[in-house]
């Protein structure tokens, strides 16, 4: 033990003097961008459309700055292609650019009237993994006026969804269909300076603008503890509670568990407990049908675990929690906060409801998606679903690009409300991205991995996809001062060769 | 000693977070004092004790077959792996190193795999004995039943106070909710089903509920009368313990209400109502519940601050001789208050299955009852022809007041969107006996 290393195998007489560890303080300032309104001023009577129409609206004006700048004094051939302010004013054979939103069509998307054809519609439709076949898929491209269809050898390979609002450069041919040459999207919004929305709120409460802070230590993400009734995998969350109080390790160790300052669930905390059951679970639960609230069918463990693993480790590690798809929060994309009421031991230690921005308090259950200031940086993340859903139009395996050309697209969810269920925002769509993130990062992702993306004006986003900590027993630490991503792997037995 | 009993007589398991909360030592301690039992007990009877080890080193994500042909000692070993390497196979070795840093992983093994383990790191960082069981480990996940003995037998230790002798990594920037705060909402919500199901069972006992639930809330209510009194002779405690009580008679009204509006719901068969409304109020619910905490906490905590302000005027002499040592008291006793009385309610729906569980969102509809009277807001459509000639429809809120004995017009709810008239008025009864029973609380929260 004297030379330090972090080996307890000895004997008595036992070393008995260790240091105590400190964590530093995590500066933490919520968004609440994705907060709906609270109970009657919810409605979920608004159409969609006005979804589709805010977004185009917002982001009009961006696309085609960048439309512009790229196409404004081009020549092809002889001609400088001509903005047209509406997709149906394109004319045939003048090259042209427009800018409009993306409806891709494809045979095997979800069609809520084929569901209640076969009046299916009690539990979701079958999850697909991809919604691409071989080829055969229909794009356009449109606005308040109407619909034009759309086509380009560029198209399959640029990874375009529903909902993404770009700028498409070419010329309608005699079927009436576009050509497109090029496109272009608003690409990454304005970036805040690290510590900007801390110090603006200093400067209006008159403080010490250029303070001296404290070096920012490590944020830890997880996703997917899949926490469920059986007890498979319960040694992993205990490690996990272990490891992150940090009773396990050696506690001198500089780069140990004491250097985390803020634990972050990206959703996917409960396995199977979203309250609108998938198909395959309807199904394997048949037989015994009960309206109302079937005592016999709920099994409070899971959650009574969570809150447990929670308040096991609040007392040491602020906690912000994502619900993700397999949670009890609300189904609908922006997903509200998990419910006080899962966490009887834990919200002890958590933010009021009457004080949100109460830093000093440990555990913040948040929306999803999320955004929030941490040690001075911008984070915006999401439990998943909208990484995911985006992935069932493409054919791209790395959830990394589908995240950077959210951002690009200024939409962290484009295919909402098409594919992503939604709530019907009305005045205003949260879910456009209107300040660029310094950290992005999305939950419940097939593997680890991580990158630095820039942008137009000097931005630069760290991309995080975090993998199922059930599955890869990974955790994710960013450091708050250079935003080096590093993991770590938690697992149990013999590790496999 | 503790270890001998636990282990040898009563063969069961142990791990170094468990013991050190037995014998109130640092973890470390304990981490060292299981490996000495270990040693020792194993030389004196070799097999006799079984342990497992958290392993903490540099590993490569995905060592080629060769690391593992060769079954290394340790270190010398290792050296010689390593060095053939670049020269029969370069390009292979080059690829993985580049793509693959060396991860940090964490394993718990048994003792049995711990020589394949170690070897298969690059660097060991940090080893110690997870845990001792008599024998070898069948499922290594039984482990986890320590956490919950932990958890069980001292949980109720203040862990923001025991940081010190278990040499937890401590959070000086967290703190529990004042206890202002921990009164407005989270108090709240979990006595309330309880208080409701009593309110049932005592005023509408012709609901035929299990004869043991009518007992028991008897003694709770007795409880909760005698609770107040003895809540005003105890300094630190009064604050939390008033408040509860008043919480949970704003929470009761709510559910009698509710309740009482029940029967007729469940009564009615509601298999002709899809599950679609359902769902969507259910949604609802869950965050209506979430309000609802706000504006009726503020009541409560207004009452609350005028009464405390009165007691502290009375009380202040005594609190300036506790003192500091109030301040102690105080956060241990919303520490030990706190969990008991939820404890006590989750207990209740063990007992008593028809009880709504109080962790759980979906029975909580309950809040949402109805009042007697008052104005709700109601959406209504209404067709107007617009400059160009078209037919556009526009959803207009309107206000309009409603008494209880009235029936509830068209229900707000998307269901509302299909032709009521359709359905004739058996479709619409039917419909509203279990869809206004969830959908209404958006009009009567205003």
């Amino acid at each position: 033990m004297a030379d330090g290393s972090g080996d307890f195998r000895q004997c008595s007489p036992f070393q008995t003097d260790f240091s105590t560890n400190e964590r530093s303080q995590s500066a933490y300032t919520p968004l609440h961008t994705f907060d709906l309104p609270r109970g009657a001023d919810k409605h979920y009577q608004q159409q969609y459309a006005d979804m589709y129409f805010l977004r185009l609206a917002q982001l009009k004006p961006a696309v085609e700055e960048q439309a512009e700048e790229a196409w404004g004094s081009m020549k092809i051939g002889s001609d400088t292609p001509q903005h047209v302010d509406r997709v149906l004013d394109v004319r045939q054979g003048i090259p042209s650019w427009v800018v409009g939103t993306v409806f891709v069509d494809m045979p095997l998307k979800p069609n809520v009237l084929d569901d209640i054809s076969k009046d299916h519609w009690i539990s979701a439709p079958p999850t697909r993994e991809r919604y691409t076949t071989d080829g055969k898929l229909d794009m356009m491209i449109e606005d308040e006026s109407g619909r034009l269809k759309i086509i380009g050898d560029g198209l399959d390979t640029l990874g375009l969804v529903t909902g993404c609002v770009i700028a498409i450069l070419g010329h309608e041919n005699i079927d009436g269909v576009f050509n497109v040459i090029d496109t272009k999207y608003a690409d990454l919004p304005r970036q805040p300076e690290r510590w900007e929305k801390d110090e603006a709120s200093l400067a209006l409460s008159g403080g010490k603008v250029k303070q001296k802070r404290p070096r920012a230590d490590r944020v830890a993400i997880i996703s997917g503890l899949e926490i469920s009734g059986d007890s498979g995998n319960d040694l992993a969350l205990v490690m996990l509670t272990e490891y992150l109080i940090g009773e396990s390790s050696h506690p001198s160790r500089p780069d140990g568990s004491k250097k985390i300052s803020r634990l972050i669930v990206a959703g996917g905390s409960l396995a199977h407990s979203s309250p609108i059951p998938s198909r395959e679970e309807v199904v394997a639960k048949k037989g015994h049908k009960k309206y109302g609230y079937d005592s016999a069918a709920y099994d409070a463990s899971p959650t009574a675990r969570l809150d447990t693993f929670l308040s096991d480790i609040l007392p040491t590690l602020p906690v912000t929690l994502l619900p993700g798809v397999t949670d009890p929060a609300s189904v609908a994309i922006p997903q509200q906060p998990l419910h006080a009421a899962l966490f009887p031991q834990s919200r002890a230690l958590a933010n009021s409801p009457a004080l949100k921005n109460d830093p000093h308090l440990g555990f913040d259950s948040v929306s999803n998606p999320w955004e929030g200031d941490i040690d001075g940086w911008r984070f915006l993340g999401t439990g998943g679903q909208t990484v995911t859903d985006v992935q069932k139009y493409l054919d791209v395996d790395s959830t990394l690009d589908i995240m950077d050309a959210m951002l690009r697209w200024r939409c962290i969810a484009p295919t909402a409300p098409d594919t992503l269920w939604c709530y019907p925002f009305q005045e205003d769509d949260p879910l456009l991205v209107k300040e660029c993130p310094h950290v992005y990062f999305a939950g419940n992702m097939p593997k680890f991995d991580f990158r630095t993306e820039t942008g137009p004006l000097e931005q630069t986003v760290t991309l995080i996809s975090v993998p199922k900590y059930s599955e890869t027993g990974i955790i994710v630490f960013l450091d708050m001062e250079t935003l080096e991503v590093t993991h770590i792997e938690l697992g149990v037995g013999n590790p496999k060769p | 000693m503790y270890l001998a009993s636990r282990v040898l007589n009563e063969g069961k398991p142990v791990t170094y977070r468990l013991l050190s909360r037995e014998l109130k030592v640092h973890v470390n301690v304990a981490k060292q004092m299981l490996f000495d039992f270990h040693t020792k007990q194993n030389a004196k009877r070799p097999g006799s004790v079984n342990a497992s080890y958290w392993v903490t080193g540099k590993k490569r994500p995905l060592p080629s077959q060769h690391t593992n042909g060769k079954i290394s000692q340790d270190g010398g070993d290792s050296f010689m792996q390593s060095s053939p390497f670049p020269s029969s196979m370069p390009d292979r070795e080059e690829e993985v190193v580049e793509k693959t840093r060396p991860v940090e992983s964490h394993v718990i093994v048994r003792e049995e795999e711990l020589e394949d383990t170690l070897a298969a790191l690059e660097e060991l960082i940090a080893i110690h004995v997870y845990s001792l069981q008599p024998g070898p480990l069948e499922n290594i996940n039984l482990l986890s039943t320590c956490g919950y003995e932990i958890r069980e037998r001292f949980g109720k230790e203040d862990s923001l106070e025991t940081w010190k002798i278990y040499g937890t990594i401590h959070n000086p920037y967290i703190k529990r909710r004042t206890q202002r705060v921990q009164l407005v909402a989270p108090a709240a919500p979990p006595p309330a089903p309880k208080v409701a199901s009593k309110l049932i069972n005592t005023a509408r006992p012709e609901l035929k509920r299990s004869g043991s639930t009518q007992s028991l809330p008897r003694i709770d209510s007795e409880e909760s009368k005698l609770e107040k009194p003895a809540s005003q002779s105890r300094l630190s405690a009064t604050t939390t313990k008033k408040a509860e009580p008043k919480v949970q008679k704003k929470g009761a009204d709510f559910f009698k209400s509710s309740f009482a509006k029940q029967p007729p719901a469940k009564a009615k068969n509601p298999a002709p109502v899809e599950d679609e409304p359902m769902m969507d109020a259910s949604e609802d619910e869950y965050e209506e519940d979430f309000v609802s905490e706000l504006p009726e906490s503020q009541e409560a905590k207004e009452k609350r601050e005028r009464r405390e302000a009165e007691k502290k005027a009375k009380q202040e002499k005594l609190d300036h001789i506790f003192d500091d040592v109030e301040d102690e008291q105080e956060q241990d006793v919303t520490m030990d208050d706190a969990p008991e009385q939820e404890e006590s309610s989750d207990d209740a729906p063990i007992d008593k299955i028809d009880a709504p569980n109080p962790a759980e969102p979906a029975p909580e509809p309950s809040v949402t009852g109805g009042r007697k009277r008052g104005r709700r807001q109601v959406k209504k459509k209404k067709t107007v022809k617009d400059d160009e000639g078209y037919l556009v429809t526009k959803e207009v809120m309107e206000w309009e007041s409603y008494s209880e004995d009235e029936p509830q017009p068209k229900k707000p709810k998307p269901p509302a969107i299909q032709p009521p008239a359709a359905k004739g008025k058996k479709g619409a009864q039917q419909g509203r006996s279990i869809a206004s029973f969830f959908t209404k609380p958006p009009a009567a929260k205003k």
